[in-house]
């Protein structure tokens, strides 16, 4: 469950737009941030996260996504493993409720805390800015693949962040983050994450497959899978308590 | 008398300041062991005593895993991991009740969670992060028919205890008050109350009635936030359930990147996956979103307790000895059968509780080498000097026929005697310092305190194997330090001595 927050807050970040080649970061940064942001239009995508750690069975977990930035609205409704099926959160505003389904229960918690167990804050769940949060240390040129990159090293600006240092690699030709690295203040590589494959979503490129590499624990990794992405308008009756209960009747 | 004892305590008197010296720092050097290993004694024996009778009984087995399993669960540097479950119950709790010397024995479970607010509450409704401590709770999951025979140190203080085949939780007397301000409604008993379980399976809530508040009879150390629950409400809270071991089948899809061990062969084809999304615009209508979960029938099975599921037996034996033979007992059937289980004492049992006691010892044990070390260097210099200014008085020894044994003899047996007289008013302080501190009746203001203390006042219990081995050190201490002293006064030769004199 912590790999799934974490992963699944990844993928809320690394949503990218079509950009230039020029290698102006300061726009690239913003474009990004600007691209990531689903202010004024919902979004709603199956996410399916496979977790593999050495000598351990695989973990599997699936959970339908629905977003409302501009409202500051989530709905994560888990689909599988079975066991945890019907089980959700509901985000409004600051305030989180997770529902069990076995129970029929919801609890309350805030956005300011950790999301249960996990190493995710509910936050993280959240939109992310690369441009506040972080300052261009130096920008290189890279391939990855056969794509050609700009390698964007950032260092945070504050405390709040997950990493002190980032590198991004992201296409020259496309705006899109192939892979990021996140360091740890003393610089030691924490995780690499490869986007390997994109959807465009009504004009917006969204990761689809996403590949989270534990560089502390060798042999730990995570795939992130979404399908059917869409940012068709949803009912406003989603992002409410007695929605959980309904899918769940 | 002999002699050299003779000399060697007329020596002693002749040199009173220099004696006092030494002697002062060997007799501190007794009370620091004495006393020191007064405290000790008691925080080990305070945890003992209070973890056996309250908590592990005096054998604990669980199921094995590569990290130590405690009755707070597996201790791993990765940090939450499930706590196994005894593999072939039925069959271990069988072979360890039907051991020689077993009185009585239980079998549980534990978990952890939290004090869940309710679905009506909103931000403000909840204390300030700084309370979150308050709402953790570390739940006891327990058979009452078996449980509350081997553990009768637990008073009810409200309500009952959880009777057989009761759902409900008991919490202890003192944090109620913390529990209800952390809620912000009065928590008493009767009230259910919103627990969410962790686990790595997941997060479950389940509601329970507090059926109770307790508190511990003796004194020592234990888990400020324990609190009991019946068994099948603990499975239910930790993921103990019939489909824990669930198959997933997944596509290739879901799977492929995870063998992957070039990333940049990722990056060889097309990167825009057109076919992936669905309808990206429109409207989704909230009726088809209705079904979207599907069958959820096969989730109800999965959900139910699994009843066979047990993290630990705990037993009580008839004496020290019947303990140690029942865990080596245990021990070799697993070995035998090939069950991954194991058997241990309640220091196992306790896992960071009782570990607290060892990791206070080695830390006095290193102050006590220091110590040592530093006083040898001490005592050797004030004796080097003594030496020195009694150049003469060797040197007329050894001119009218001393030898250099005797010599040798003669400052051995007087550092030896500094040693055991200042050693026994040591000890003799030492008895005094402990004797008020007792008297002293000085209370135990927090958690690391009541460890250090073996309970809730201050009262270090002096044993007789400290006395003599403080005595023993603090001998060699003095026997250790005569060594250079002597050397440097006999490569003194003894015509210079006389003419020093």
């Amino acid at each position: 469950m912590k790999r799934f927050f974490a992963a699944l807050a990844l993928a809320a970040l690394a949503i990218a737009p079509v950009f230039s080649q020029a290698p102006d970061v300061s726009k690239i940064l913003r474009e990004l941030d600007d691209m990531g942001d689903f202010s004024g239009r919902d979004f709603s995508a199956v996410y399916t996260i496979v977790s593999q750690k050495p000598g351990e069975k695989e973990t599997v977990t699936q959970a339908r996504m629905f977003r409302r930035d501009g409202r500051k609205q989530f709905v994560l409704l888990i689909v599988m493993p079975e066991v945890n099926k019907g089980q959700g959160y509901l985000r409004e505003d600051d305030n989180v409720w997770f529902y069990d389904s076995g129970s029929r229960k919801f609890s309350h918690s805030s956005i300011k805390e950790n999301i249960q167990n996990s190493e995710a804050k509910n936050s993280d769940l959240t939109k992310r800015s690369l441009l506040d949060d972080y300052g261009v240390a130096a920008t290189t040129e890279g391939t990855i693949g056969k794509y050609p990159v700009w390698v964007i090293d950032l260092k945070a600006k504050n405390t709040e962040v997950s990493y002190e240092r980032m590198k991004l690699h992201v296409r020259k030709d496309q705006n899109m983050i192939l892979k990021e690295e996140d360091f740890s203040v003393s610089g030691r590589l924490m995780r690499t994450t490869l986007f390997p494959k994109y959807a465009d979503v009504g004009g917006k490129l969204i990761p689809s497959q996403i590949l989270i590499i534990d560089e502390l624990n060798p042999g730990e990794k995570s795939q992130l899978t979404l399908t059917e992405q869409s940012v068709a308008a949803l009912p406003d009756s989603v992002f409410t308590k007695a929605f959980l209960e309904k899918v769940n009747k | 008398m002999p002699v050299v004892v003779r000399m060697a305590f007329r020596n002693i008197w002749e040199h009173k300041a220099k004696s006092l010296i030494v002697g002062t720092l060997l007799a501190l050097g007794v009370i620091i062991l004495i006393v020191g290993n007064a405290f000790m004694d008691a925080a080990r024996e305070g945890i003992q005593k209070s973890f056996i009778a309250n908590y592990t009984g005096d054998v604990f087995i669980s199921g094995k895993v590569e990290s130590p399993v405690s009755l707070f669960g597996v201790q791993s540097m990765g940090g939450l991991e499930d706590t196994p479950n005894i593999p072939e119950f039925e069959r271990v709790w069988e072979y360890a009740k039907g051991l020689p010397g077993i009185t009585s024995a239980t079998s549980m479970a534990s978990g952890f969670g939290i004090l869940a607010q309710d679905e009506d509450a909103t931000i403000g409704d909840t204390e300030a992060d700084d309370n979150r401590r308050d709402a953790f709770l570390f739940l006891f999951g327990v058979e009452s028919d078996t449980y509350w025979r081997l553990f009768d140190q637990v008073d009810v203080v409200r309500g009952r205890r959880l009777g057989p085949g009761e759902t409900g939780i008991m919490l202890q007397e003192d944090r109620m008050e913390k529990i209800s301000k952390y809620l912000k409604h009065d928590v008493k008993v009767g009230d259910p109350i919103l627990i969410q379980g962790i686990s790595n399976s997941g997060f479950r809530i389940r509601e329970l009635t507090v059926v109770g508040t307790f508190r511990s009879r003796s004194e020592g150390a234990g888990p400020e936030q324990l609190s009991y629950v019946d068994i099948n409400s603990l499975r239910l809270l930790s993921g103990m359930t019939v489909g824990a071991a669930e198959d997933i089948d997944l596509s290739y899809a879901q799977t492929s990147m995870l063998s992957t061990t070039d990333a940049d062969s990722l990056f060889g084809g097309d990167m825009i996956d057109s076919g992936a999304a669905a309808a990206s615009t429109g409207r989704i209508r909230e009726s088809s979103l209705e079904g979207i979960l599907g069958d959820t029938s096969e989730r109800e099975r999965l959900n139910q307790a699994d009843y066979g599921a047990w993290h630990f037996i705990l037993l009580r034996t008839a004496g020290p000895a019947d303990t140690k033979a029942a865990i080596a007992s245990l021990n070799g059937y697993f070995a035998r059968e090939k069950v991954d289980a194991v058997a241990g004492d309640w220091q196992k049992a306790s896992g960071p509780y009782g570990q607290s006691v060892d990791i206070l010892r080695v830390i006095f044990s290193i102050a006590v080498i220091m110590l040592a070390v530093v006083s040898v260097i001490i005592i050797m210099n004030t004796l080097v000097i003594s030496v020195i200014e009694r150049t003469g008085e060797i040197g007329t020894m050894r001119a009218i026929g001393a030898g250099r044994g005797f010599v040798r003899k003669l400052f051995a047996t007087e550092t030896i005697v500094l040693s055991f007289i200042f050693g026994v008013v040591g000890i003799v302080l030492s008895f005094v310092i402990v004797w008020i501190l007792r008297l002293l009746d000085i209370k135990a203001g927090s958690q690391f305190l009541v460890i250090l203390f073996g309970g809730k006042t201050l009262s270090p219990i002096i044993g007789a194997g400290s006395v003599i081995g403080s005595l023993a050190l603090i001998l060699a201490v003095g026997y250790l330090a005569h060594f250079y002293p002597v050397s440097v006064a006999l490569k003194i030769q003894p015509v210079r001595a006389m003419q020093n004199e």
